[in-house]
């Protein structure tokens, strides 16, 4: 496999990249998830074209996808498939509330940092 | 694979890459049908107003469209999705392109020959205006070998037009060509096509189609960029049309005075600059016999549009790297084609749209060849006397 690497000059278009925002962090963040839908869309593809195959070969048909209910493990294992992804995606506002509960504030933050700093 | 490849060199496309590129002829789809169409109301309805209310005036040309659009967070956002596009549709082309670099070099080279030639210039220098940006962000630009033999820049640009495109110019992208050498033919059937070049082809997508609208013809195309050249060459020995490439600036070639029937230049002239324009409209007036005549493509002059569509339109130079797309809508090409020698008399501007639909007509083939929505193209047209 050769993966492209990040440091390749020879994959980045000669020419200054336009600011259309305030913040430039506004403008990476939308081409990650511009990205991030590529990736997507092309596994749904990829998905939808193993079902096809296996479709197309006797292995299972559409209708066996379409029609599965899972048994109680099944079922948990997807819950659990559901919440690993919720957790991971809002991550950051789970933390936020956690934060709130906590009475975790930046100067609390600061402070402890002081006093790790003094206790030499 | 077995997928059916529009032609020999034409990369191999695994699943995945298939799928990202299919995803990107969607994104585009969307932004450019769905949220750029949004601009006009935010401008109408938000920014309009508010700029009337600050200065007591709307914005009376695209310069202030500009400054009142860039304030607003709908438009900064279009401008990052499209941009963002742009950027991943060429990563989408680099990635199967790599991977198979020698493999393609090989079959550039094993090809059979076809009739036609590639001539390349070792010493040659680009024009500061294909090498100093790489235009509408392809890594690299038309000139960039990455090998001694490189083709990648060809190959992406074959990947990466036909999705910007959205596959509006047909398998082997040659609406352009088939509608100028069908306009050509229909427009002076007298006429004795012995000699035909095609200026800027690049790949030699727009080049082919004169092989077959004039089976007589010696047909040649010239462009700037190796790697492209290497590219259309064995394109071409893939299909079986004999075309002769050569690595030549179209503002001063090596070809003798008076030696083609017919100059052509499709999208060209956008991606020069106000001075190169002249210099290649003094060219073609050089090279045609008399009788001979010219006819480039290009966007639509910005003389037909409001200051809103205008504004838009320049968002390539301003967020594609298209440096001179913007200064070159606003020029009037028919008195820099009178400076370069061509009599009033004899040049002429005609919509593209027009030739288009006339060929279709022609071929019956109603449906299959629309030019890109959102875009309007127009042919300058110069007969030397």
């Amino acid at each position: 496999l050769n993966a492209p690497r990040l440091s390749d000059s020879r994959r980045a278009a000669k020419g200054k990249r336009p600011e259309p925002h305030k913040d430039p962090v506004i403008d990476r963040l939308i081409s990650m998830i511009v990205a991030l839908t590529g990736e997507v869309a092309a596994l749904r593809q990829r998905l939808d074209s193993v079902e096809r195959v296996a479709e197309r070969n006797g292995a299972f048909s559409q209708e066996e996808v379409e029609g599965f209910r899972p048994a109680p493990d099944e079922a948990a294992r997807q819950e659990e498939l559901r919440r690993t992804i919720l957790e991971n995606v809002f991550y950051l506002v789970t933390k936020e509330a956690r934060d709130i509960e906590e009475g975790a504030t930046s100067a609390a933050y600061q402070a402890v940092v002081r006093d790790i700093a003094a206790d030499r | 694979m077995n997928e059916a490849k529009p032609h020999a060199v034409w990369p191999d496309l695994a699943l995945d890459d298939r799928s990202r590129l299919d995803f990107m002829k969607s994104f585009r789809r969307f932004v450019t049908g769905e949220l750029q169409p949004i601009n006009r109301e935010v401008y109408e309805k938000r920014v309009m107003p508010a700029y009337e209310r600050a200065k007591g005036a709307p914005p009376a040309n695209k310069h202030q469209v500009r400054e009142a659009m860039t304030q607003d967070s709908f438009f900064a956002f279009y401008v990052s999705a499209r941009r963002s596009g742009q950027e991943l549709m060429w990563q989408y082309c680099l990635t199967p392109t790599e991977r198979q670099i020698e493999a393609l070099e090989a079959k550039a080279r094993d090809l059979p020959d076809a009739g036609g030639s590639l001539r390349l210039d070792p010493d040659f220098e680009p024009p500061a205006y294909v090498a100093s940006i790489d235009i509408h962000c392809m890594p690299g630009g038309y000139v960039t070998s990455r090998t001694p033999e490189d083709v990648t820049a060809g190959a992406i640009y074959d990947l990466g037009n036909d999705v910007y495109t959205m596959g509006h110019l047909g398998p082997l992208q040659d609406m352009f060509g088939r509608t100028t050498s069908a306009y050509v033919r229909s427009r002076w059937p007298d006429w004795r096509f012995d000699r035909i070049l095609d200026m800027g082809c690049t790949i030699g997508l727009s080049t082919l189609p004169f092989c077959d609208a004039f089976p007589q013809a010696e047909v040649h195309g010239i462009d700037v960029g190796a790697p492209v050249l290497r590219y259309a060459h064995a394109r071409a020995k893939g299909l079986r049309k004999a075309a002769h490439f050569s690595q030549q600036n179209a503002e001063r070639t090596d070809f003798e005075d008076e030696s083609f029937d017919l100059i052509v230049s499709h999208i060209l002239l956008h991606e020069t600059s106000g001075r190169a324009i002249r210099n290649i409209f003094r060219e073609c007036l050089r090279l045609l016999k008399p009788g001979g005549i010219m006819l480039h493509v290009d966007m639509l002059s910005y003389a037909e549009m409001d200051a809103f569509d205008q504004f838009m339109f320049d968002n390539e130079t301003f967020y594609n790297n298209e440096p001179f797309w913007a200064s070159f809508r606003g020029l009037d090409q028919i008195v820099l084609a009178q400076e370069a020698g061509f009599r009033a008399e004899d040049l002429e501007i005609e919509h593209f749209s027009n030739a288009l639909a006339q060929q279709v007509q022609n071929t019956g083939n109603a449906g299959r060849d629309r030019p890109p929505p959102k875009s309007g193209f127009q042919m300058l047209i110069g007969v030397r006397c």
